[in-house]
């Protein structure tokens, strides 16, 4: 059974995810065009692989809500949440080192 | 074996148990509108990232090497720093949801604004000095 939520609270929360998986590709993207080196390398990789696979993962998990909001308990991504914090965290690190080192 | 128990619900790092263990279920579009702005702010963080990047390619000679330097790497580490602000937000948000508590106003909201405008002061301060 679906329940519609008039808020479209699932919808939001899973374009919220992909709205922000293309500010990681775009991140990404900068990256290998102002720079080069291993860690621009990093940062371009790290970025597109975590975008793509962080679709993946919020999309199955968007399905899940829709059906987990029939039972009234959704329950919190803690392990995507915390996922993409420690990404965003190397991610501002490899960056820091690609311009600090390789200017 | 008892102890190893203990111990282990001590330094329990099964933060998704220990968050469900508490309280009750919170409306579950509480739930994910906190998830939204935590994503919100996961995206702030991203664009102060694109913007450490950006600033050191795109302000070439008009900046002193230094500076430069300095700036961009001080947008990435705040950057880090709402990252990480932003996911304890999160799940503290979540905790008092769930203790029917109210929710704590956002430290890493004055801290993004401190940091964005003494940044844009240094290169307001820098474009105008290395223009006279």
């Amino acid at each position: 059974m679906t329940v519609r939520d008039p808020g479209l609270q699932p919808e939001r929360t899973s374009i919220a995810w992909t709205r922000t998986c293309t500010a990681l590709m775009i991140v990404g993207l900068i990256g290998t065009r102002f720079h080069a080196g291993p860690f621009a390398l990093v940062v371009t990789l790290s970025g597109l692989v975590a975008a793509a696979l962080l679709m993946l993962v919020s999309a199955r998990r968007g399905k899940r809500t829709e059906h987990e909001l029939s039972t009234g308990r959704v329950t919190p991504a803690v392990s995507l949440a915390a996922a993409l914090t420690a990404l965003v965290v190397l991610l501002d690190v490899t960056a820091a080192l690609m311009i600090w080192l390789y200017r | 074996m008892r102890f190893t128990n203990r111990y282990r619900e001590r330094v329990s790092l099964d933060w998704r148990r220990d968050l469900i263990a508490q309280g009750k279920d919170p409306d579950p579009r509480f739930t994910l509108a906190n998830e939204r702005t935590f994503l919100a702010w996961i995206r702030t963080s991203l664009a102060l990232t694109a913007g450490g990047i950006a600033l050191d390619a795109f302000t070439g000679p008009t900046f002193n090497p230094t500076i430069r330097l300095l700036l961009a790497v001080s947008l990435l580490a705040l950057g880090a720093l709402l990252a990480v602000g932003a996911f304890f937000r999160w799940y503290i948000s979540e905790r008092l949801m769930r203790t029917d508590q109210p929710l704590n106003l956002p430290l890493i909201a004055p801290v993004l604004a401190a940091g964005v405008g003494i940044a844009g002061f240094v290169m307001v301060a820098t474009l105008i000095s290395s223009h006279t």
